[in-house]
Formats: structure tokens, C-alpha cells, sequence
């Protein structure tokens, strides 16, 4: 796990923090399903992928910089290297999406299972709905 | 630090300065929504972080097209590690419309978390 983190370098540590941020909005909508919770944890969700593209990306710039320092025979090597330590940035954003998206399924799951008799009561008045 | 924001900017090339305005406006929305939460600027906003994000994957495309018609006309030992040069400096467009699209969402996330918050917010 460390090795991931040292890998995917400094990018992770505000990935992981607006992951964690993501988990908690994900763990309030779970408990608390209300339509107001849903606007942030859509805004968390783009600040941890961008955050996660935006770390795999500095990642890449500085690979290819490195790369040319490098004798021309380890040069393909060492980019390969370089792309696939860097994604560990997009990996750790994408596991924390899928956790927290997890998690508030949970809460859409509730929303929709309390609202159900709700819905069939106005199924007779179309105009409710509108 | 200044003469670091100046070589970032200089590498880039001429697509980051369309990609810094739209960010800077893309930031104020962000304040503006803060400041006040109203729907209508969270559809602004919405179209605005597309700009920015096609105007730093514009700029990105750009470089990396001159990039490889510059690379081309290259001696082949030299052609794999300019090529590379040439796309770690186009990535700069795609930097700085990121980091400006995170620093503007977590901004409005702390508008929409007021606004959530607010007593008269939608508890449905």
C-alpha cells in the first residue's frame, strides 16, 4: 500500500483527502437520503477525478522529462514505467468514486423504497406528478 | 516562483492563456455561488467547467499535433525523446484547466453545502 502511494507520488495525498471527503458526502446521503445532498456529492465526485487526472497527468509531464536524461536503449522502458506509476493517481480516484458511489446507492435505494407508496398514491391524480 | 508560473505558461504555448481566462471566470462563478447559492448559476457553471476543460484539451491537442509535424522532420534517434519533450509541454493545457476546474468545484461544493444546509432547503 505504501509502495502505491510512493509510486503514484504527491498527487495522491489530495486525491485521497477529497476521497475521503467524497466517502463522507456518500456516507451522509446514505444516512440522510434527501434530494439537497445530491448536487455535492456530484461536485466532490468531479473534484476527486479531477484531482486523481490532474496528479496522472503532472505524473506523465514529469516521466517524459526525465526521460531525457536517459540513454536512448532504457528510454521506452523508463516512460512505460513513468505511465504506469503515474495512473496509480486515476486508480486511487476511481476507487474512491466506486466506494462512495457504492455507498450512496444505499441511500438512493432508501429514497426510492420510502417514496414508493408515495408515487402509487398519486398514480390516480397525473397532475401531482407534473 | 514567478519566473516557475512564467516557463509553465511559456511551455504551454498560446492555448493556455484562453484556458487561464475561462478558468479565472470559471473561479468567480464558483464565488458568486458561494457567496450566494442560486440554481441558475450552477447551470453557468456547469457550461462554463466544459469550456475550460475543452479549451485545455484543445490547447493539449495543439501542441501535440506541432509536436510530431517538428518531430517528424527529426533525425529518427532524436525523434522518440523530443516527441515526448514536445507532449510533457502541451500537458501544461490540461494542468492548469484542471487545477483550475478542482480549485472552482471545491469552492462551489462549499456553496452547495450551505445551500443544503440552509433551513429552507428541499428535504424531499
Amino acid at each position: 500500500m505504501s509502495d502505491f502511494y510512493l509510486m503514484g507520488g504527491w498527487g495522491m495525498y489530495p486525491t485521497t483527502l477529497f476521497g475521503a471527503l467524497l466517502v463522507a458526502a456518500g456516507i451522509a446521503y446514505a444516512l440522510l437520503p434527501e434530494r439537497r445532498f445530491v448536487p455535492l456529492l456530484v461536485s466532490m465526485g468531479v473534484v476527486v477525478f479531477g484531482s486523481g487526472v490532474l496528479g496522472t497527468v503532472t505524473g506523465f509531464i514529469n516521466t517524459f522529462r526525465h526521460v531525457q536524461q536517459l540513454p536512448e536503449a532504457q528510454q521506452r522502458a523508463i516512460t512505460l514505467l513513468g505511465v504506469s506509476e503515474s495512473l496509480n493517481n486515476l486508480v486511487l480516484a476511481f476507487i474512491f468514486i466506486v466506494l462512495a458511489t457504492l455507498i450512496a446507492s444505499v441511500g438512493a435505494l432508501r429514497l426510492g423504497l420510502r417514496s414508493k407508496p408515495g408515487h402509487s398514491e398519486h398514480r390516480g391524480e397525473p397532475s401531482a406528478l407534473v | 516562483m514567478g519566473s516557475t508560473m512564467r516557463t509553465f505558461f511559456a511551455e504551454g504555448g498560446l492555448g493556455m492563456y484562453p484556458t487561464f481566462a475561462f478558468g479565472l471566470l470559471l473561479v468567480a462563478v464558483a464565488i458568486a455561488y458561494a457567496w450566494r447559492p442560486a440554481r441558475r448559476l450552477l447551470a453557468l457553471y456547469s457550461v462554463l467547467g466544459v469550456v475550460e476543460l475543452a479549451c485545455g484539451v484543445l490547447g493539449l491537442t495543439l501542441g501535440i499535433v506541432t509536436t510530431f509535424l517538428y518531430a517528424a522532420k527529426l533525425p529518427p534517434e532524436s525523434q522518440y525523446s523530443v516527441s515526448l519533450l514536445g507532449v510533457a509541454e502541451s500537458l501544461h493545457n490540461l494542468v492548469l484547466s484542471l487545477a483550475m476546474l478542482v480549485l472552482a468545484t471545491i469552492v462551489l461544493a462549499g456553496g452547495i453545502l450551505r445551500a443544503a444546509l440552509r433551513p429552507g432547503a428541499d428535504r424531499s
